[in-house]
């Protein structure tokens, strides 16, 4: 097998056969007899070129993301915005090619980056998937801002450039570790979903017993790995009464706070075990009935489900509008498949659950109010 | 660039032409490297030079050669000879079918640089020689030359594209202030 020609070490011109011991393009001198004095790798490394900056960004990225997990960080603006942010100004920073091949890098970054932080099991598909998303617009505004970092650079006497990278790996977390520090308890936040249905106000509340009995099948948000409720274990007859909410991967404890019959069922939530503990904590929930205006159709009631928890992710305007689709979801998805909508009377549904469970629906039918 | 003339009885003179924003003696200095610079043909696999390892640099104008030519990783070994090299300017071998000098389109390759200026030269990769499918038409093997020069073409841009590339990074990776 032949061996590559030999190359100046400068400037990569094929030096063998030179009569002069010279690079005739740089001037360089070479002993053809000493294999120091020259290369013989080809200039044209590929991976010189992306390598570095992908590198630097999947570091960066594990780095944040793995204390989030090994650490119990808070997903704060430290992991939610300025990680993906440094990742796309090492980018822009590092890699000198053109704004295609940045893209090409950044994208694989953040791929990269959350398929370890989901092989690690410190980050669900679903919030691999919603990662993915959030990072779309800080890595981009990042890689604009490296690349016009560098120009800036070119125009300064600053030396200390070669450190800049190191100092950039190290800000994502240091601000993720500040966040875990001096965090404060979030704020409540309510979410509300509110629907008419074709019932009385005293017949809905008859089949908000059988809200958690779900037979539909899930929407795709819930396949796709959020936790949906499933069943119901225990009932709310008195206040003070205890629930148990199974999901798909867990449970939720609930306890009757209020109950007013036809207008008002309020509980509140005692354990939640349902695999999103660390973005937000289910706090309380009702159902409130009302009658509807004297010229609406008789026998509809507007009902509105309302979820409270203590807010765990931050920056607000990036998480908020996710929470506030997923617990709409599930809203829907109750609504929908519980036996608000359909035609069956609260006594159909008595008789159907019995016949499917037995004995434990008799207990239930008579604990009922 | 692209030439391509066919002519009467199957004559092919055809050619690609690129400038690029080097010196003539820099391209050169990769074009030395023949064994991998005739690659950027998209039929040409690999060059192997009949010769010893430790023979003289650069090959003496008559030794033979092997062209693996390839297509999806299948094709026919081809032979020939280095025809010419002109320091400084370029070199030629010729492609023919192991069949027979009249068989499978025996031609002459010949890559060549010329400078434009200081900063800036013309490479210039052309091949002439006989098509001896005559059962083809005319448009056709124009079709073909056209996919075959137009690819390296395209070669051609991105290997010079990625030397520039490499060298930027290699004098920012080995200078320590950001002036790169």
């Amino acid at each position: 097998m032949s061996v590559s020609p030999a190359r100046c070490l400068r400037c990569y011109y094929v030096i063998d056969g030179l009569r002069d011991h010279v690079c005739p393009e740089c001037g360089r001198k070479f002993d053809p007899l000493n294999e120091q004095t020259f290369t013989r790798n080809a200039p044209l490394v590929r991976w010189r070129l992306w390598m570095p900056a992908l590198l630097l960004a999947c570091v960066t990225g594990v780095l944040s993301l793995g204390l989030m997990g090994l650490m119990g960080f808070e997903v704060g603006w430290g992991i939610t915005i300025i990680t993906p942010g440094v990742m796309g100004i090492l980018i822009g920073y590092r890699h000198l090619s053109g704004p295609l091949s940045k893209i090409l890098i950044a994208a694989s970054a953040v791929i990269l980056v959350l398929s370890m932080i989901l092989a690690a099991d410190f980050m669900g598909i679903v919030c691999g998937i919603v990662a993915v998303l959030m990072f779309i617009v800080p890595i981009a505004i990042g890689t604009a801002m490296g690349a016009g970092l560098r120009r800036f650079l070119k125009t300064t006497r600053f030396d200390q450039a070669r450190w800049l990278p190191i100092a950039l790996v190290i800000l994502p977390s240091a601000i993720a570790f500040a966040e875990h520090v001096f965090r404060s308890p979030g704020p409540i936040v309510a979410v509300s979903t509110t629907r008419i249905v074709p019932h009385t106000p005293d017949d809905t509340w008859e089949r908000l017993r059988f809200y958690d009995n779900i037979n539909t099948p899930p929407p795709p948000l819930f396949t796709l790995g959020f936790p949906r409720p499933v069943s119901t274990e225990g009932s709310f007859t008195n206040v003070g009464d205890t629930q148990v909410c199974r999901y798909d991967h867990g449970f939720i404890v609930k306890e009757l706070e209020s109950s007013e019959p036809g207008r008002l069922l309020r509980f509140r939530v005692l354990e939640q075990h349902v695999g999103f503990e660390r973005s937000l904590r289910l706090v309380a929930g009702s159902f409130e009935l009302d009658g509807m205006p004297s010229d609406a159709p008789p026998s509809q009631t507007r009902l509105t489900l309302t979820t409270e928890y203590e807010v765990r992710l931050f920056p607000r305007f990036a998480w908020a509008p996710i929470e506030r689709l997923y617990i709409h979801t599930l809203h829907d998805y109750i609504m929908d498949g519980s036996p608000f909508d359909d035609a069956q009377s609260p006594d159909e549904q008595i008789a159907q659950v019995e016949f499917e469970h037995g004995d434990d629906a008799n207990e239930a039918s008579e604990a009922k109010p | 660039m692209i030439q391509i003339n066919v002519r009467d009885r199957g004559r092919v003179d055809a050619s690609v032409t690129v400038e690029v924003p080097l010196a003539a003696s820099t391209v050169w200095g990769q074009m030395r490297d023949i064994t991998s610079f005739v690659t950027i043909d998209p039929l040409h696999h690999r060059l192997r030079l009949e010769q010893a390892d430790d023979a003289p640099f650069p090959p003496p104008a008559g030794v033979a050669i092997v062209l693996e030519h390839r297509l999806f990783g299948i094709g026919p070994d081809r032979i020939g000879r280095l025809l010419r090299w002109r320091e400084g300017e370029g070199y030629a071998l010729s492609d023919l079918s192991k069949r027979g000098v009249t068989q499978g389109f025996p031609h002459i390759c010949t890559y060549n640089v010329e400078p434009v200026d200081a900063q800036s030269s013309r490479v210039r990769v052309g091949a002439r020689g006989r098509w001896t499918a005559t059962w083809m038409p005319r448009w056709m093997i124009h079709a073909w030359l056209r996919w075959v020069l137009t690819h390296t073409e395209w070669h051609l841009e991105r290997w010079f594209r990625l030397f520039i590339a490499s060298r930027k990074q290699e004098s920012c990776d080995s200078d320590r202030s950001v002036q790169c």
